[in-house]
């Protein structure tokens, strides 16, 4: 080949592929920052344009909360480290069926969340009045990191139901919407309930979790699990319940909840901002507490009941209004209810609560107690 | 002569109106326009970084940079 040809072709190629590979490195470098910026430009264009995406919770905002890393953090950190023990039961783990009676209160038995004896896995098919079976799962012993990649697999299931994303708030809301709250809670398990559920424990903390990113992702609440006990002699009925729950102790916990096999009516089952019994919905097998509790912690905020039926909110499926609504329908909130509950979130109602439970850590066993840290 | 002088006294309002344009022209045509093109083009790469996490393009920059 002559070198006037090669010489053409060294300039056929710089005259074309200089170009083309700045435009492809100018385009690598919009991937590059894209991907590494993933949360923050998903948010800006789920905020300021509108467009339907839904913006993952963030590895440093997992890590908040008073140094607290959440019970998904835990059980992470803790299936990275402990794989190799799958089937082992952790230490200090009560039988749910054989009351401790070195604790304060003989009948309630605190359990630490973090060590659940059977994860859910998918959720099948039962009654009401049963959470989905789970297998095994790996006891986290002292949890230390995060995942190292969000390739990994989760440890949780999927939420059954879809979560239909609400309208732009306007930049006041949107701002309050950004700014994450946590409160922690204390789940009560209605021992009644209970006995007929195959891991009440794994399911309390499955059905938390998932109302917990419902409303962090839609109101920046997150609900920080910060322990789970049974209680045991629990009243039959919500309104006696409720009448006892309130003066259980909290330790530490901003919210107290309890759960039990009652069905849902739409009638107020909370007495005091920073308590709550949580019924059932007959028409959800996939979930049966989730849209009660989405419902009832939407009350506490201060969003009102929508009663009417023929109202676009009521028919859309809002949780304000239609809390029985099967697994069919998606998970969304109406913008009236939504703006004042972020405006109630402002409040923090937990924090006027008055409970005459105690709020500060109550003194127990360490053998039967164990909390998240 | 009046005329000239005339045609001699618009010519530099003129002169200056034809600079003004074509600074205006230049800074739209060598700035203004490559910078849209080439900031679309980027914020393509971003929003295709962002949404398709799974996608070939987004795992081969990512293996080359990452």
């Amino acid at each position: 080949m002559s070198r006037a040809r090669i010489k053409a072709l060294a300039k056929l190629f710089f005259l074309l592929g200089l170009p083309v590979g700045l435009l492809g490195g100018l385009f690598g470098g919009g991937i590059y920052v894209g991907a590494t910026h993933r949360t923050t430009i998903l948010r800006i264009e789920k905020d300021w344009l509108g467009m339907d995406v839904e913006v993952p919770a963030t590895p440093a905002a997992e890590a908040e909360g008073a140094g607290d890393k959440g019970w998904l953090g835990l059980q992470v950190a803790a299936a990275k480290e402990g794989r190799k023990d799958v089937k082992e039961n952790p230490s200090g783990t009560v039988d749910p069926a054989t009351p401790d009676t070195k604790t304060p209160d003989t009948d309630v038995k605190p359990v630490d969340p973090s060590t659940p004896t059977t994860p859910p896995t998918t959720p099948t098919a039962t009654p009401p009045t049963t959470p989905p079976t789970t297998p095994p799962t790996t006891p986290p012993t002292t949890p230390t990191e995060l995942p190292a990649s969000l390739l990994d697999p989760p440890l949780r299931p999927a939420m059954p139901m879809t979560v239909t994303l609400p309208e732009r708030l306007t930049p006041a809301l949107q701002s309050v919407a950004r700014d994450i709250a946590t409160v922690k809670v204390k789940v009560l398990v209605d021992s009644a309930w209970a006995e007929k559920a195959a891991d009440p424990f794994g399911y309390v903390n499955q059905t938390v979790e998932w109302a917990s990113s419902v409303y962090e992702t839609q109101l920046g609440l997150r609900l920080q699990l910060q322990s789970i006990a049974l209680w045991d002699g629990a009243p039959s009925g919500v309104g006696p319940k409720l009448a006892e729950l309130c003066d259980r102790p909290r330790e530490g916990a901003q919210l107290l909840l309890a759960f039990t096999g009652e069905p849902f009516t739409g009638e107020d089952s909370f007495a005091d901002p920073s308590c709550a019994v949580i019924p059932q919905s007959p028409r959800s097998r996939q979930a049966p507490h989730l849209r009660s509790l989405l419902f009832v912690v939407g009350r506490l905020l201060g969003a009102e009941r929508i009663e009417d039926q023929g109202s676009e909110a009521w028919r859309r499926g809002s949780w304000m209004g239609d809390a029985l609504a099967d697994d069919g329908v998606p998970l969304w909130i109406d913008a009236v209810s939504r703006e004042a509950m972020l405006r109630g979130k402002q409040a923090a109602p937990w924090e006027r609560g008055a409970g005459t439970g105690s709020s500060a850590p109550a003194p127990t066993d360490a053998a039967a107690t164990e909390e998240i840290n | 002569m009046a005329a000239k002088e005339t045609a001699m006294k618009a010519n530099p309002a003129a002169e200056e109106a034809d600079e003004s344009s074509s600074r205006v022209g230049w800074i739209l045509g060598w700035v203004v326009a490559p910078g849209l093109i080439l900031g679309v083009i980027f914020l393509g790469g971003v929003y295709v970084g962002a949404n398709s996490e799974e996608s070939w393009m987004t795992r081969a920059v990512m293996w080359l940079f990452g």
